[in-house]
């Protein structure tokens, strides 16, 4: 069986597919930069012996989805698609560009949805995993399109899970707090960032399940305390 | 990399000497390399080097431990295409189960590729093996100012050299290819020879034919000066179950951890007492699997992390076979007199051909390690004199306090590095606390 992972050059998308690899998946490993996607493939085949194709694809291109068929046809059966997708810019702030709204909103959303829907009718049987964040919560002083386009995410995989019932496909959505990537480096954080690769083992170990789920799992309370907060405390935390 | 992925960090060396405070990134991305600060860099693996070979005050470290892919295996030649950032533990844990091996490892299992190459690292048997440099077929460099290059001794026969034990100054290693070879056995049987003086174990050395072989000594002034355990090892033919490595990672930092040292004359002369009994006496002979035999500092952690913040001193100084005796006898002298407690020493044979900064050739390597304070830093300036005089070289990656003049006068190929260096890098963009230290 193989799986199918979009984002897969760094951060998290890299740690899931050494987690899929190591526990013997064919893997589809899609990235905008063919060199970052092709020595990890070639290194999980080195590592693991499993077959990992490398596709450098922008997926806000309708074309994109011939090279994604092409590469799934040199590997075993369609079990999954992770979607470790989605960025942020520094510039995200009230009041951005629409051209730089448009690009956070489509890597965010809009290009692993249109991907997925394209997927869908292979999945049966299998399983859809996507991925949000704490930022998309609640609104913030930043990150505004980041934040909006990961909570549009969320709600359609909601809805992807009134759907999925009868397709028997599992859906499963993760909410990370702040995770051990690059991103994360360069902040001063309130909390520790979390390791990638445990949180690849916590996905894979869910595999099959069709849940929502926050990780490391004390963001769950520390987000229902954020939801309860009465506006007008909540805007001083300038958070 | 001017986007916002960097940040400050303090660094400290692995032997608690140097601390600075300055710019850091973690580039995961070959765009990261393509777009990187326009200011004076240094690569950094593990950040295992005694001395701050990774970082200085004007300088960005660039952490490559995500560049850790291996490329391609070609098994017909048994060469491994692997990026600079993989930890060697991780590559012998892999060759192992191909009956292959990485011939020369260093003493700490966390230590990357990359670093092995830009310290010229030695194993356990120098004599026999050489250097790490010697198991390099080909490196790939990025320069900001060049792109990436892929370099051997063949097409670029003095960039390649250069490279090796240059300390990454001329560029970041991006991946290397390593030469493995045929794995004997996953086991060792080592046998531990006491010796009653530093002499006495350069004559075992010099006579020894095992697969590998080094010694241990105490070094605190007294009687017991010397007395130590030349320890040998030889292959036990045959593969049985996958050996592993029971050990805490540790860091420069978590070396670090414990405010005061535990080591002082009284309990280094109690500790060295106990493990030459131990070793010399009660066990004298024991199986091993390879990994443990090793990575003796990841059984030995608590030795290191027992100097706690203020750290140890090391010297590491390779003399040739005539020069070695005087050392000896003169650092027994020099220990005497200062009744500085110098904590151990240990010898290795060595064989093989300087390339850059690098210390090898035919002779030995003596390491001393030192509890830090005045006296040890009177010590270690008496020592510089004398290692001098007898024509020896300091291991740069040990030696966290070695001046300009001295590196100047001892490293064979200082000039001829320094030379190189300015033909090939005319801006130098690459620099460290050590590089600058020494005037490079």
């Amino acid at each position: 069986m193989s799986y199918l992972i979009v984002g897969a050059s760094t951060g998290l998308g890299r740690a899931l597919a050494e987690e899929y690899a190591s526990a013997g998946f064919d893997l589809v490993l899609i990235s905008r930069d063919r060199r970052d996607t092709e020595p990890l493939a070639a290194h999980l085949r080195i590592r693991f012996g499993i077959a990992a194709i490398a596709l450098a694809a922008d997926l806000a291109r309708d074309d994109c989805l011939t090279g994604v068929d092409d590469a799934l046809a040199q590997v075993s059966p369609l079990r999954g698609v992770l979607l470790p997708v989605g960025g942020s810019d520094p510039d995200d702030e009230i009041g951005l560009s629409g051209e730089l709204m448009g690009r956070l909103v489509n890597s965010n959303f809009l290009n692993p949805c249109r991907l997925l829907n394209v997927l869908l009718p292979r999945l049966r049987g299998g399983e859809v995993v996507g991925f949000g964040s704490v930022a998309g919560t609640r609104g913030r002083t930043r990150n505004a399109a980041y934040a909006a386009s990961k909570r549009a995410l969320m709600t359609y995989f909601e809805s992807l899970r009134h759907w999925a019932g009868g397709e028997e496909i599992a859906v499963r959505f993760y909410i990370p707090g702040y995770l051990d990537t690059n991103l994360a480096f360069s902040q001063d954080l309130l909390f520790r960032a979390a390791d990638t690769r445990r949180f690849a083992r916590r996905v894979r170990a869910d595999t099959g399940l069709t849940r929502t789920r926050y990780f490391p799992a004390y963001w769950r309370f520390i987000v229902s305390l954020l939801l309860l907060l009465p506006w007008k405390i909540y805007r001083r935390l300038k958070i | 990399m001017d986007n916002g992925l960097q940040r400050r960090t303090e660094f400290v060396s692995f032997d608690g000497s140097i601390r600075i405070a300055t710019l850091h990134q973690r580039p995961d991305r070959y765009r990261h390399l393509d777009n990187i600060l326009n200011r004076t860099l240094i690569a950094r693996g593990g950040g295992y080097a005694y001395s701050a070979a990774s970082f200085g005050a004007n300088s960005c470290s660039l952490e490559m431990t995500a560049f850790d892919r291996m490329l391609n295996f070609d098994p017909a030649k048994s060469t491994l295409e692997v990026e600079a950032g993989a930890r060697v533990i991780d590559v012998c844990k892999w060759a192992i189960h191909r009956g292959l091996q990485v011939p020369v490892i260093p003493g700490y299992p966390l230590v990357t590729i990359g670093g092995c190459i830009a310290a010229d690292v030695h194993g356990k048997n120098p004599w026999r093996d050489g250097t790490f440099a010697d198991w390099i077929r080909a490196v790939t460099i990025f320069h900001p100012d060049r792109g990436y290059v892929n370099v051997t001794s063949e097409n670029d026969p003095a960039l390649f050299e250069m490279t090796c034990g240059g300390f990454g100054l001329t560029g970041v290693i991006v991946s290397a290819t390593l030469q493995l070879t045929p794995l004997p056995g996953t086991d060792m049987d080592l046998t531990s020879q006491p010796v009653h003086t530093l002499a006495e174990a350069v004559e075992l050395l010099a006579a020894s034919t095992e697969d590998f072989c080094y010694s241990w000594h105490n070094a605190t002034p007294g009687r017991s000066f010397g007395r130590g355990l030349v320890t040998s090892g030889r292959w036990v033919q045959g593969v049985r179950d996958d050996p592993s490595l029971r050990y805490r990672p540790m860091s420069a930092r978590t070396r670090a951890v414990f405010p005061l040292s535990v080591w002082n004359s009284l309990t280094v002369r109690c500790a060295n007492a106990l493990f030459y009994r131990m070793n010399g006496q009660w066990r004298p002979r024991c199986r091993m699997n390879l990994l443990d035999a090793a990575f003796p500092l990841a059984r030995n952690a608590a030795y290191l992390a027992g100097f706690g913040r203020s750290g140890m001193r090391e010297l590491q100084i390779f003399l040739d076979a005539a020069s070695i005796g005087p050392f000896i006898g003169a650092l027994e002298h020099f220990t005497a007199r200062e009744r500085q407690p110098l904590i151990m020493a240990s010898l290795k044979r060595f064989h093989g051909r300087q390339r850059s900064l690098s210390p090898t050739g035919a002779g030995y390597l003596i390491a001393i390690d030192f509890l830090p304070g005045r006296a040890a830093d009177r010590l270690m300036a008496q020592i510089d004199g004398l290692m001098l005089e007898l024509g020896g070289q300091p291991n740069l990656s040990k030696d966290s306090r070695i001046s300009r003049e001295v590196a100047a006068r001892s490293i064979r190929n200082y000039g001829t590095f320094a030379e190189g260096l300015r033909r090939y890098d005319p801006s130098r963009r690459f620099g460290s606390e050590l590089s600058e230290r020494i005037g490079l």
